[in-house]
């Protein structure tokens, strides 16, 4: 059991780095992406191939996978900026579809749909990581590492501005900044901590193919994103935690295996949409319900006056 | 050359099935303004109504038509009634109603699995023998799609132009506000337009099942190329989503002379991403020009 | 309100997931051996005829008190893709710690093949045949002659009995396909035959494009190597798209309901020649309980082949508990080294140094819905 809970919790944090790199394009920079399974697999590949041919070092690989994630969010990001908002997701889509097909038949490159194998486990100086606990660190440790990087960034000059442009962009550019150039680098910087995912994900599970960076991947992080509360650093978190073991908790309900697949993805879809129905905030609006109720402030604010002059 | 001749002719065969369900979702876009993605369910839908008509409860053709219809036009208006309409009335953002229509679209997609299974079916049919054209072939159901989406859009072009559902419709793609202030039930205009938009993805959805057999994978493809054509052709533009969507057809099957034909997709949506940066108001607008 | 709803979910989940802890702990009395088939997708077709013949197995090794425990069969589907059948063996590997796994299909085997060497687990592939799969771990064995060994039985025949001078292999892009491509092109050049080579995706079921660019080719042959509800697909397009070409293929063509089809009427396919009437009582027993629980039609070899992978696994095992050693992947990858020739149906089985089956091969031909041998080829 304990095995499979820590690939769970990898997986989570994993998706936890998906979810709040997609975040700062889409709930601080309002830039909806239906493409960032492509710098996740980016990542992926890059890693892989590093660590096949060359030397499987972390400080080699990850720093690799970061700078060939931004250059393909630069792709993505330079000509799709140059088209009306609403187009962007559209245009993004279209990048994950190229995306996917590439994948796909880059045979040489990637191996197709038969994809990398055999990638050596990750090693940091002369530790190898090759148990699940190592990975475990090493994925929680990545995770953690992102997540300060978008509070410090948030936090920064850079953040305010680039709420600025998601809710004013005429002021922002009264102010003198370049719209076009600070969404650039947001997209760029969400494709680099993406592939930071898709490296660790390479290591972990020693195989790649495109399977794992399909649109559909793209758009289960974007749900991730959209489920947990935009704009907010907690919100994808709990959108990740909640996406990645839902479907494990299914899965130990004793249906065949033929049927465990499209049920889980089911139930799971009945989620999605009751949930925008009723509760459009995300599970983070959710919570702060539940916690409204749990602090009984109305219980403490109930002030009977009892002392009548 | 003749080989590209004949890629392009397929292409315009499955375009014109592309086209049918663009404008269906452009139908309900322009009139509601929701990206309704669960549109793909819609066309998965009528075709697995169809096929579980004619070949597991043996009708005909005509009846599984009929049937095809009616459940496609019953999901589409279910849809309004009871998703988007609480949402819109919440003032829900554009993509929070996409991300419902995409759990919709999920949750359909695998019950049709559970119910079907994942893999694929063909209908065995005398309509999908090549018909010999001097060196070119094609099949009647390609003469059908053809022939049947031209109709099909002078129809709705006349329903459009000639009735006063119709003007109401024109109406609400104009201004949903003014609709109101004219006294339409706005409510009313959109069940008319997912009705209509659902019902114009079903004649595509049948006529797939014989050119190419039917999966539930195919419901994605279809409302990506679909969403794709509608903004090749220019989004507002039911006219430029049927020319988008042939426009896609002929490309993707074009695009392949020299490619493999698994290079389909990303030529369909490379033609999207040039498009997006040459000429991002579409090709009517490119055609004006 | 949803906050209900979602409480009552999280719940009965909460529940289920309590409840069903406790039969994943049980089973330590059985030998548990993993499986991982397509049950599911347009492949799950050949999941079906595998288990029937691991099952089959199963029960005959069962019944007669082999072994000192029971062996169970965990499957898993893999959908005949790589990816789901990475988290299944990551999860027989890790969560069942099965020592011994049954595969299917080239990209799912290459896939898991890694991780079999890595964590010590004996694979047995009864139905990919890519030539990739040669040498690929020492913990991989494969019961079923590869498609370079049907390849090279097929063409000469071609060439030289029904005089085919070019030919359009359609492949399924994965890495059988991309194996049968390698080793087509390596027998047409030595025969001096012309190829040329169409991809295909897994998932594609529209081949209009293809069609036309085969017709444009006018070849003497079209070789169709896909899978399953896919390789139907080809050869009715094909056919209906105005092809009068000879179609040749594999042995994964050969399903019931691919024979079936009109389109099918002239096919020549190979598979790998199995001896029914061998007088072993191995051979015997299969065809007795085979015939008894599926009818009077003659086995697909695939089941014979699982039937047979279930056997290895069997004597390797009864060869460590005879003497009290535990049945791990490494002790069985030992035993199996040890005994070299194993009885199985059809006579025995050994393996070369890279893992792999030598065995005489068969050309058929399908008329009026049924194979027929035409040749047979050592």
């Amino acid at each position: 059991m304990i095995p499979y809970a820590e690939s769970l919790l990898i997986f989570t944090s994993l998706a936890v780095i998906l979810a709040s790199s997609l975040n700062l394009m889409l709930g601080y920079g309002g830039m909806f992406s239906a493409a960032h399974a492509v710098f996740y697999g980016i990542g992926a590949y890059t890693a892989s191939l590093l660590a096949l041919h060359v030397n499987s070092s972390i400080l080699l690989c990850v720093p690799a996978a970061m700078i060939a994630g931004g250059v393909a969010g630069a792709l993505l990001a330079v000509p799709a900026l140059r088209v009306k908002e609403e187009y962007f997701v559209v245009a993004s889509l279209g990048f994950q579809v190229i995306a996917s097909t590439v994948f796909n038949q880059w045979v040489a490159v990637t191996g197709g749909i038969g994809g990398l194998t055999g990638i050596p486990p990750a090693s940091f100086m002369s530790i190898q990581v090759d148990s699940y606990g190592g990975y475990l660190v090493l994925a929680l440790l990545c995770a953690a590492g992102v997540l300060i990087a978008l509070k410090l960034l948030v936090r920064s000059e850079f953040g305010r501005a680039l709420r600025a442009l998601r809710d004013d962009e005429a002021a922002l550019q009264a102010l003198g900044r370049d719209p076009v150039r600070l969404r650039v680098a947001t997209v760029v910087i969400a494709a680099m901590l993406a592939a930071i995912a898709g490296a660790i994900y390479a290591y972990f599970t020693s195989f790649v193919n495109p399977e794992s960076f399909s649109l559909d991947e793209s758009i289960l992080i974007m749900v991730m994103v959209i489920i947990g509360g935009t704009g907010t650093l907690t919100g994808p978190v709990l959108g990740a935690v909640f996406i990645t073991t839902f479907p494990a908790l299914l899965s130990f309900v004793q249906i065949p295996s033929t049927i465990l697949g499209p049920t889980q993805r089911v139930v799971y879809g009945a989620v999605i949409t009751l949930l925008m129905i009723y509760e459009p905030e995300g599970l983070l609006g959710f919570l702060r319900r539940i916690s409204r109720v749990a602090s009984f402030s109305a219980l403490r604010r109930w002030q009977p006056s009892t002392s009548s002059s | 050359m003749q080989l590209l001749l004949q890629l392009a002719i397929n292409g315009v065969a499955i375009g014109c099935l592309y086209a049918l369900v663009a404008v269906g979702f452009a139908v309900i876009f322009g009139v509601t303004r929701i990206f309704h993605f669960a549109h793909g369910a819609t066309y998965l839908l009528a075709a697995y109504a169809y096929y579980a008509t004619v070949s597991i409860f043996h009708f005909s053709a005509l009846v599984g038509l009929g049937i095809a219809a009616l459940v496609a036009m019953a999901f589409g208006s279910a849809c309004e009634r009871l998703v988007y309409r609480p949402m819109l009335r919440s003032e829900s953002s554009f993509l929070t109603v996409f991300v419902a229509s995409f759990g919709l679209f999920i949750v359909v997609e695998n019950l049709i699995v559970l119910i079907f299974g994942s893999g694929f079916s063909t209908l065995e049919s005398a309509l999908s023998k090549g018909l010999l054209f001097g060196p070119f072939e094609l099949s009647p159901v390609g003469i059908i799609a053809i022939g049947g989406s031209a109709v099909l859009l002078l129809g709705l072009e006349l329903f459009l132009a000639h009735t006063d559902a119709g003007t109401a419709l024109r109406a609400m793609a104009d201004s949903a506000e003014l609709v109101q202030i004219i006294g339409l039930d706005r409510h009313r205009c959109a069940q008319l337009a997912f009705a209509a938009g659902s019902l114009l993805a079903v004649p595509a959805a049948v006529l797939s099942v014989h050119l190419s057999g039917l999966s539930p994978q195919s419901g994605a493809s279809m409302i990506l190329i679909a969403m794709a054509s509608t903004i090749v052709g220019g989004i507002g533009s039911l006219y430029g989503a049927a020319l988008g969507g042939v426009v896609l057809g002929v490309a993707e099957n074009v695009g392949i002379w020299r490619l493999p034909a698994s290079w389909g997709d990303g030529i369909a949506f490379g033609v999207l991403l040039l498009f997006l940066l040459l000429r991002p108001a579409g090709i009517v607008s490119a055609l004006r020009r | 309100m949803s906050l209900w709803t979602f409480g009552a979910r999280l719940g009965v989940a909460l529940g289920l997931f309590f409840t069903f802890l406790a039969p994943l702990r049980a089973g330590a009395q059985t030998l548990t051996v993993g499986v991982i088939f397509p049950l599911s997708g347009p492949n799950a077709v050949y999941g079906q005829t595998f288990s029937l013949g691991a099952n089959l197995a199963v029960k005959n090794i069962n019944d007669g008190h082999d072994l000192p425990n029971p062996i169970k069969l965990l499957y898993e589907d893999s959908q005949a893709l790589p990816q789901p059948a990475i988290i299944a063996m990551n999860k027989l590997a890790n969560v069942e710690r099965t020592p011994f796994v049954l595969s299917a299909f080239s990209g799912v085997t290459k896939a898991v093949a890694p991780i079999a060497t890595r964590r010590k687990i004996v694979v047995i592939n009864g139905a990919a045949v890519s030539p990739e799969l040669a040498g690929l771990s020492p913990y991989l064995f494969n019961v079923i002659p590869l498609v370079n060994d049907e390849i090279a039985a097929l063409m000469p025949y071609a060439t030289s009995k029904l005089n085919v001078k070019h030919l359009i292999l359609t492949y399924v892009n994965d890495p059988f396909g991309q194996g049968a491509l390698g080793a087509l092109t390596q027998q047409c050049a030595r025969l001096g035959c012309q190829t040329a080579a169409i991809s295909v995706s897994p998932g594609a079921t529209n081949f209009q494009a293809e069609v036309a660019k085969i017709r444009a080719g006018h070849p003497d042959a079209v070789y169709i190597a896909s899978y399953g509800q896919q390789q139907n697909v080809i050869l009715k397009q094909l056919r209906d798209g105005g092809v009068t070409a000879r179609i040749f293929s594999y042995s994964g063509i050969n399903l019931p309901d691919t024979m079936k089809l009109p389109a099918a009427q002239g096919l020549i396919f190979t598979t790998q020649y199995v001896s029914f009437d061998s007088p072993d009582p191995i051979t015997k027993k299969f065809l007795e309980s085979f015939r008894a629980t599926n009818g009077n039609g003659a086995p697909s070899f695939y089941s014979v082949n699982y039937y047979n992978a279930m056997l290895l696994f069997a004597q390797a095992a009864k060869w460590l508990s005879d003497k009290k050693e535990p049945i791990t992947g490494e002790n069985l990858l030992h035993a199996m080294h040890t005994i070299k020739t194993f009885q199985a149906v059809g006579g025995t089985i050994s393996f070369q140094p890279d893992g792999t089956v030598r065995q005489a091969m068969q050309i058929l031909r399908v008329v009026d819905g049924r194979p027929q041998v035409i040749a047979t080829v050592q």
